[in-house]
């Protein structure tokens, strides 16, 4: 069956029911992004389509970093490749259905940050994300309540814009629909998938 | 004619299951009313010496009435043995007292737990299990029921409290509270991924008031299990120290608590299958979560009594070598 699919920008996000950090320390800028597909998908989980998207807007401004793995057992990957950057919305042990990944964005061409496990955690402390900005990172993205939608955090205004417009260009390019909503619209459109 | 009787006040003795059950703390004085044929006094014999020492102290204690005698006990060793009057020191026994030490009553072959005996950590440990074991659903192709998520999860942990989920954590499904994009209210739903085919549940399903008094059993179950799988190891523990055979005790302890897993998984598996006929979801966690507890229970009692038994006869059993020989 085929599906019909929108995707959202939301930039006066301030719900705390998302589960996104919203209290961000000066100097970081945020959006949140959302997506409705009809019929809706019996699983959880990032439609794939989406995540393709979303893979192929973040490489195309950011190396993109996320952990990968088992217990201690895991790794950083580090891509600047669409396709093995949308594992990080798959990936089995850091689990974005339950909030368990952490997507790390930095310059492109330049060396990898140093991450050790301690800063996924800090990754959802929007205090410490200054921490992040020492190590070279310039952006995260962060899985929202259910997984249902993503929060991009920018150490910048201009690489948040970059971000969304590169996004706007792959939904574009893909025929999907795009449209920059108010929270109180998002509610609304998502509410409107199971009607 | 004679007989031995429980003096009505007596400290120290019970009498249960036609056994005079004796304090190992306190000294216990029983009776013995009677003589012989023509009235002569019985002489008193003990058939096994290394249990208890006696003596007639009738002559130093107040008069209880006509042929009654007073014979005070005195525990030497945990057992059993039988206290007999007879005519003569080698006469035919006229009486017969069966006497057993507190802590090791048995009974025509059957060992009863002792009122004094310290308790195991059966039930604490049966119902700890259930809060950390994986407790597998046949016919879901791996997925089991457990308490926590098997991925990483930021600081303050995830929103659901109760997963049905693969060793990878890759196929779940988990009841969770907080925002429900799809009915957008914050309610207790299901969101799964890869189990719809053995479930039929859809992600963010509802799930009703049952689902609600789920999550808040396993929220508290989750924290409150591990709090009784210490105490379980703290009274089995303590039932180690201070029993008179800590390697006996060891032994059971040991077998019960392998028991226990066996059980659990097993009687667990068969409940989360019945209750999944009767409601998938809801009723594959209620099922496996009560049969790991009542399996656990059933496997650590029938573990610890079986290996107390096998410890006895391993103990009591001689193995004498085959004698060596030139010819095949």
């Amino acid at each position: 069956m085929a599906h019909a699919l929108e995707v959202f920008v939301c930039l006066d996000q301030e719900d705390s029911r998302w589960e996104l950090p919203v209290a961000t320390m000066a100097g970081v800028f945020r959006c949140m992004v959302a997506w409705r597909m009809v019929p809706s998908p019996l699983d959880a989980g990032v439609p794939e389509d989406v995540s393709r998207l979303m893979a192929r807007a973040l490489v195309s401004h950011a190396l993109v970093t996320f952990p990968n793995g088992r217990g201690n057992k895991f790794t950083f990957i580090h891509t600047d490749q669409a396709e093995e950057a949308q594992r990080a919305f798959d990936a089995e042990y850091f689990d974005w259905t339950q909030r368990g990944q952490a997507i790390f964005l930095s310059p492109l061409k330049s060396s990898p940050p140093a991450l050790l496990k301690r800063h996924i955690d800090i990754a959802f402390k929007p205090e410490k994300f200054v921490e992040l900005a020492e190590l070279g990172v310039k952006g995260l993205t962060l899985p929202g309540v259910d997984g249902d939608v993503a929060g991009i955090y920018t150490f910048g205004d201009g690489f948040r814009n970059e971000v969304i417009n590169a996004l706007r260009h792959e939904c574009e390019r893909a025929a999907v629909g795009f449209r920059n909503v108010t929270e109180k619209d998002l509610i609304h459109e998502l509410g409107a998938v199971s009607n | 004619m004679a007989d031995f009787r429980v003096i009505p006040g007596a400290a120290g003795v019970h009498y249960i299951d036609s056994t005079f059950v004796i304090s190992r703390q306190v000294a216990s004085d029983i009776a013995l009313w009677g003589g012989g044929p023509r009235g002569e006094d019985l002489t008193l014999a003990v058939l096994d010496p290394d249990v208890i020492n006696f003596f007639d102290i009738s002559n130093v204690s107040a008069p209880m009435g006509d042929h009654l005698r007073r014979i005070r006990l005195e525990v030497k060793d945990f057992g059993q043995t039988t206290l007999q009057a007879r005519l003569g020191p080698n006469g035919p026994s006229w009486a017969d007292a069966a006497i057993a030490v507190e802590g090791t009553v048995m009974v025509q072959g059957v060992m009863h737990r002792a009122h004094d005996a310290p308790v195991d950590g059966s039930i604490p440990a049966a119902l700890g299990l259930a809060s950390v074991i994986r407790i597998p659903v046949p016919g879901t192709n791996g997925l089991a029921i457990e308490l926590s998520p098997r991925g990483w999860t930021p600081k303050g942990g995830s929103t659901s409290r109760l997963f049905i989920q693969d060793i990878a954590g890759k196929r779940v499904l988990r009841l969770d509270y907080g925002f429900n994009v799809k009915t957008q209210a914050v309610d207790f739903h299901w969101n799964q991924k890869g189990t719809f085919n053995e479930f039929g549940i859809a992600d963010h399903a509802p799930a009703g008031a049952g689902g609600e008094a789920l999550f808040r059993g396993a929220k508290y179950f989750r924290y409150g299990g591990r709090v009784l799988l210490v105490a379980a190891v703290a009274i089995d523990v303590y039932s180690i120290v201070v029993s008179s055979n800590p390697l006996r005790r060891s032994t059971q302890v040991v077998a019960g608590w392998v028991g226990a897993w066996a059980g659990c998984k097993a009687v667990g598996a068969g409940g989360a299958y019945v209750g999944t006929l009767a409601e998938p979801g809801l009723g594959t966690a209620i099922g496996g979560l009560v049969g790991c507890a009542v399996g656990g229970f059933i496997g650590y009692e029938t573990a610890s009594a079986g290996a107390g038994r096998a410890y006895d006869w391993a103990e009591n059993t001689i193995f004498t070598p085959v004698p060596a020989s030139d010819t095949p």
